[in-house]
């Protein structure tokens, strides 16, 4: 059996609104006002959030994973790539697993490939460098056209591969980036390149173009069938490429709490809830805007089961659906070795933190987990 | 309200190795009607009453409804392009060019480019200019349905809103609109519902042209109208009291009057 990583996770968000916004701004994202954004507050939880990614590599975490999304308090990680070269000098070990960088909102794909080849020097070489689509509202908050989404996608892919493994001076000449000279001094240590995973909710053309690239394709916290007809479709599209799927292609975000007693964790879970659902109380035009996404992608089977959503599942519901996990190191371990091997995950997220938890329980979970379950999931 | 309704012709045409989709009726000069955002419609009232005194020509814009798309068409002047094509190709001379709102804009590129096969400019409620003053309300990061309800000052009221909306309601994903609402996302959304050369490019036309505003436009402020129509040499303004963004819809009557007095002056 191939060796599972772990990763660590959290959204690092912001805590610090008035939850009555939420009536006025029910998706709580993109329009709702910056004014009640504050910076002093801010600073204190980044400065909390990055001890806490210590905590994780010291107790053994395989990688710490990191997000990117804009104007939205459930996520103060506006720069994925800030956050990747504070891992660099921070922590030790732990890999730097960026899922991902929004490439659609990057105006120039060059800098992003000199940026990520920094972190990978500067951390040894731990970088796994995930690549997203992201939701048509970053696109909104980032004055790029959603309707350009995955061609932009695809296109500054290609364009950091070509800067990370052609020898240069070369032109490059696309649709929406045109370079004359790329000759980035600030190549990756990682030989090829640095590893590339690409993470996705449900559009089977994401899990498609993964498997098509041999990218480990992450499933972020669908319900465990609809990931399970994922996995087949990438499973088909490998072997209609030539190669066998493993373990190591596919990967699971879960959310996860350790605590001491099952009441502690039960009680710390409803922060996984802290929004009321916000996400899914964007318009369509906000998550997948005109132009986004195709609506009818030929040859590719939309998933038969259908995901309830997170937020929509009652508090034991969800934990009942395995897509929330919280209890002491013994029954959450059972729980995670269940979905690792339902699922056949080489790489499993647990993402362990989000609204007002505090920083000591947090603490005590990455440790709980590190000292205890990760051990235990590692043996067998 | 009884109609005296124009039989009218409905066809795919090729032009521009791209089928086009387009009604047409009446008798007398050519009309091109070009529509906005709300994309094809049907054979509408306006239609109709330009229909009694010219052909009324009423395309569905290329990526919208039954239009195909040609892939090198990302935005208005694009569109433009393709429209003198569709002139030259029909080939109509003579014409009275009206536009809504986003085809408000491709007429005036149209008419900025190329006047001579244009007899009269009408630019109704058009996009194209940005506004100094005020804004032009951001049509996409709205609901759909918020935006068409903003198009009209009393969705209730006026009457023809209320057949094609009860007819068709909105949907808010997918739908016989959904490629319309892509290819005015494609064309419009940055720089953000305007050519910043245009009202310069403007200065040259040299045909005779009617600017008209709603005065209650709540997507396009009236300044915008002001703008264009200083801006276009001899350019005749007409505010339209009692009506929003969708003049065509709201006061179809009145719209069709001013027109067709200033065409057939």
């Amino acid at each position: 059996m191939s060796k599972t990583s772990y990763y660590y996770f959290s959204e690092q968000p912001y805590t610090g609104y008035d939850p009555a916004l939420q009536e006025q701004h029910p998706s709580l994202r993109l329009t709702l006002p910056n004014t009640h954004f504050d910076p002093e507050l801010a600073s204190e939880l980044y400065s909390r959030y990055h001890d806490e990614y210590v905590v994780a590599d010291e107790v053994g975490f395989d990688g710490i994973m990191i997000n990117e999304h804009h104007t939205a308090p459930f996520c103060m990680q506006a720069s994925i790539n800030v956050t990747g070269a504070i891992l660099a000098k921070i922590t030790k070990r732990a890999k730097i697993l960026m899922l991902g960088n929004p490439l659609p909102v990057v105006d120039n794909p060059l800098r992003l490939s000199e940026e990520l080849a920094m972190i990978d020097m500067i951390s040894g070489g731990r970088l796994i460098s995930g690549f997203v689509r992201g939701g048509g509202v970053e696109s909104l908050a980032n004055n790029v056209n959603p309707v350009h989404n995955r061609e932009r996608f695809e296109e500054a892919h290609d364009m950091i591969m070509a800067a990370w493994t052609r020898p240069g001076p070369f032109s490059w000449e696309g649709k929406h980036f045109q370079y004359r000279v790329v000759n980035p001094w600030a190549l990756p240590l990682q030989k090829p390149h640095p590893p590339v995973m690409v993470p996705g909710t449900v559009s089977p053309e994401t899990v498609v173009w993964a498997a098509k690239h041999r990218y480990p394709y992450v499933v972020l916290g669908s319900s465990l069938d609809q990931t399970k007809e994922l996995i087949e479709l990438y499973r088909e599209t490998a072997a209609q490429e030539g190669y066998e799927m493993g373990p190591e292609h596919i990967g699971y975000l879960i959310r996860t709490f350790v605590a001491d007693t099952e009441e502690k964790a039960q009680a710390e879970g409803r922060n996984f809830f802290w929004q009321n659902g916000a996400l899914n109380k964007q318009i369509r035009e906000w998550m997948a805007p005109p132009g986004y996404a195709s609506l009818d992608f030929a040859g590719i089977r939309k998933t038969r089961a259908v995901s309830k959503d997170f937020d929509s599942q009652a508090y034991q519901e969800a934990q009942d659906n395995y897509q929330l996990v919280l209890g002491t190191p013994e029954t959450v371990t059972e729980k995670l070795r269940y979905i690792r091997d339902t699922l056949g995950l080489g790489h499993m997220c647990l993402w362990s933190m989000d609204g007002h938890m505090t920083h000591e329980d947090t603490v005590r979970c990455i440790e709980l987990m590190g000292r205890e379950v990760l051990p235990a999931l590692r043996e067998a | 309200m009884v109609l005296s309704t124009t039989p009218y012709t409905d066809e795919v045409l090729a032009i521009a190795g791209t089928q086009l989709h387009l009604l047409k009726g009446g008798s007398g000069r050519p009309a091109l009607v070009l529509h906005g955002i709300e994309g094809p419609e049907g054979w509408l009232q306006l239609h109709d009453l330009l229909s009694q005194h010219a052909t009324v020509y009423a395309p569905s814009h290329p990526g919208y409804g039954l239009s195909e798309r040609p892939d090198w068409l990302e935005s208005v002047t694009h569109m433009a392009y393709f429209y003198e094509r569709f002139l030259r190709e029909s080939r109509l001379e003579e014409v009275d060019l009206i536009g809504f709102g986003l085809g408000g804009w491709v007429a005036a590129e149209m008419a900025a480019m190329c006047s001579h096969n244009l007899a009269h400019l009408v630019l109704v409620d058009s996009a194209g200019i940005r506004p100094q003053a005020g804004e032009t309300l951001d049509i996409f990061i709205r609901s759909w349905g918020d935006v068409v309800s903003s198009c009209v000052t009393d969705p209730e009221g006026a009457e023809e809103f209320r057949r094609i909306y009860d007819a068709e309601p909105i949907q808010a994903f997918g739908g016989r609109r959904e490629a319309g609402r892509v290819t005015t996302m494609r064309m419009a959304y940055r720089p953000y519902m305007h050519s910043p050369a245009l009202l310069a490019l403007l200065q040259g036309v040299t045909t005779p042209t009617l600017v008209v505003h709603g005065a209650e436009d709540r997507i396009v402020p009236v300044e915008c109208s002001e703008a264009f129509a200083s801006a276009i040499p001899d350019a005749k303004l007409r505010i339209l009291d009692g009506c929003g963004h969708w003049p065509h819809f709201e006061r179809p009557d009145a719209l069709a009057e001013a027109i067709l007095n200033f065409t057939r002056a």
